[in-house]
């Protein structure tokens, strides 16, 4: 159970190249607190730096109000698990399990009965015995969580733990982790670049681009309220549509300023609807319970989402306008939020 | 027709590679005077009887392996930790450090026997043992380095960062997780090494007076001194020289199979 909070972290490589700049952060006690970003964004040095693998050039890293900065990683009562798992080949499943408690020097008898319940936990009693090369790719995700979970760390990290899982596999670790978070009520920090999995697992989301802090807040807020295009177009499937106003007919908001409609908040209807864009449909992706179709108004393609009933051919014309009581999200030439709040409902 | 090829190829290389041993083998279990001769070859173990009724051979071989394994454990753990260091911590003066070894690496032997020399005298170290390690040491420590510094860069640096997360320093992370996977990376550099060794001639001539101390290339090399050349006895003592070599190939091709790292990693 820990408070980690960021103040002003930055990190330069030797190189020169600046990692990330002025991120501050505070994560609440027994959160699930997820970095996300494409890659490259800075969210995994993020994570090296509160693991402590790595040192920030400038600012604070502290845990539950105490600055860990000089603190080794071994230092700081965390535990992490690994994009690759990391896991000691020339050591069974238990052995894994109890490397850490062995560095502790903690007590034979204690080290075995905390392995055996973290094993039970994860079902993996069956597989202590065995070599980390001999196991599936969902097993040695659990071994790899099971080493994070025998130290009862005040601070979990994890770093991309499902992308080396086939897309069923980490749907299903994605509930687990959730429900495993659910009962343990740690503090988990959590580093992806999937969306879905920011949006699915997170009670509070960072975004962060070229290693500044984009916006923080629940992930439903996220979505809702974009602080600015970037963070607009990263969540939401399939992506938010980012056009000139006038393409729906909207008024415009001066100079560069453009407008994001996601595509569920979009409809197409008759084309000689009062007040409808008339479009072309370009390309229609079926999903079954509902369709994308990418339609093109006067030179401006935006993806709309229609429910199975509605069926449209290629080079049709149709209508298109907001749904009503639909969300327009207005950005100014920056790219910025306008205004930067969203007004009460 | 390509099997064929390969199948020639491999002939001629076997036959290039091992036509010298075969020979000396032969030669080891001729009696002296037939050598030379053409016709049939009488048998004699002969020169293997001389061979081990020199008291100082026996002694050279002693020494040989206590100086070749000296050295290649010196070389094997100062190497080791550096070489850990070099792949893993972040410290300035790195590259410059591994250059500058590699750079001591081309001097040629000849030139500095005469201030080793010196060097050992002042250290009271002439005429021992332990006065040919140091300057093995000190040839096959770069190459330990580079070596062992590749290898460990080979080990995911994610089983360091692991291994320090769950709590351990870095010569603990060193000594629990990197030193049990550079098995196969330690025992290739340290044959190496101990071959080396084994076979350095010029130092082992030019610091060694006392026969008994000798190592073997030397002491063959001083077979011939006296009155004839007794050429079935070099055969079968270069035979004998040899073997602890075959032996160590053998005993440790096994460790030598890399892919211990399988599993540690997604895949």
């Amino acid at each position: 159970m820990a408070r980690l909070t960021l103040e002003n972290v930055s990190k330069r490589h030797p190189d020169g190249t600046e990692a990330l700049r002025e991120v501050s952060l505070e994560v609440p006690d027994g959160a699930l607190f997820t970095l996300v970003g494409p890659s490259g964004c800075g969210k995994s040095t993020l994570l090296s730096l509160i693991a402590g693998l790595d040192r920030p050039t400038d600012g604070a890293v502290r845990i539950d109000g105490e600055v860990v900065n000089a603190l080794a990683p071994g230092e700081r009562d965390i535990a992490m698990v690994f994009q690759s798992y990391a896991l000691y080949p020339h050591l069974t499943v238990a052995g894994n399990l109890a490397f850490p408690l062995e560095v502790a020097r903690m007590p034979r008898r204690e080290r075995d009965a905390r392995v055996a319940e973290v094993a039970e936990l994860l079902g993996l009693s069956g597989l202590l015995q065995r070599r980390p090369s001999a196991l599936s790719g969902g097993q040695r995700q659990r071994v790899a969580l099971g080493r994070a979970l025998v130290r009862r760390p005040r601070l979990f990290l994890f770093d991309e733990p499902l992308s080396n899982l086939d897309a069923a596999l980490r749907v299903q670790m994605r509930a687990e982790l959730k429900a495993l978070h659910q009962r343990l009520k740690a503090t988990f920090i959590y580093v992806t670049h999937d969306q879905v999995e920011a949006m699915t697992l997170s009670d509070q989301v960072a975004v962060l681009k070229a290693g500044r802090l984009q916006q923080v807040g629940p992930p439903q807020r996220i979505y809702d309220a974009p602080a600015n295009t970037f963070v607009a177009g990263f969540f939401g499937t399939p992506p938010i549509n980012l056009m000139p106003p006038e393409a729906l007919g909207l008024p415009e908001g001066g100079e560069g300023a453009c407008v994001g409609v996601r595509p569920v908040d979009l409809e197409l209807v008759a084309p000689g609807d009062c007040g409808v864009r008339v479009a072309r449909v370009e390309l229609i992706e079926p999903l079954g319970a509902e369709s994308w179709v990418t339609v093109e108004v006067g030179g401006t393609r935006m993806v709309v989402r229609v429910p199975a009933g509605q069926a449209f051919s290629v080079g049709e014309q149709v209508g298109v306008r907001p749904r009503s009581g639909s969300r327009v999200h207005r950005f100014d030439a920056a790219g910025r939020r306008q205004p930067p709040e969203l007004p009460p409902d | 027709m390509r099997r064929l090829g390969l199948l020639l190829l491999g002939a001629a290389l076997l036959t290039f590679l091992l036509g010298p041993v075969v020979w000396q083998a032969r030669t080891s279990l001729q009696p002296e005077a037939s050598l030379g001769a053409d016709g049939a070859l009488p048998f004699t173990l002969e020169a293997w009887r001389a061979l081990f009724e020199r008291e100082d051979f026996l002694w050279s071989l002693f020494n040989s392996i206590a100086v070749a394994a000296v050295t290649t454990l010196y070389c094997l753990t100062v190497g080791a930790s550096a070489a850990f260091a070099l792949a893993r911590l972040r410290f300035p003066g790195r590259g410059l450090l591994l250059a500058t070894a590699l750079a001591i690496t081309t001097f040629p032997p000849i030139a500095i026997v005469s201030p080793l020399y010196l060097s050992l005298r002042g250290l009271g170290l002439l005429d021992t043992r332990m006065g040919l390690v140091l300057p093995y040491a000190t040839f096959a420590l770069p190459l330990t380095l580079w070596l062992l510094t590749s290898f460990f860069r080979q080990i995911p640096l994610a089983l360091y960062q692991a291994a320090r997360v769950d709590g351990c320093t870095p010569f603990q992370a060193f000594r629990r997780v990197i030193l049990p996977l550079a098995g196969p990376g330690l025992t290739t550099t340290g044959l190496l090494v101990f071959v080396f060794a084994w076979n350095e001639f010029l130092f082992a001539l030019s610091f060694l007076t006392t026969p008994a101390k000798r190592t073997v290339p030397v002491a063959i090399s001083l077979f011939a001194a006296e009155h004839a050349e007794p050429w079935a006895e070099i055969a079968a003592a270069s035979i004998l020289a040899t073997l602890p070599l075959v032996v160590l190939t053998l005993v440790f091709q096994r460790r030598i199979v890399s892919g211990l790292t399988a599993g540690a990693m997604k895949g």
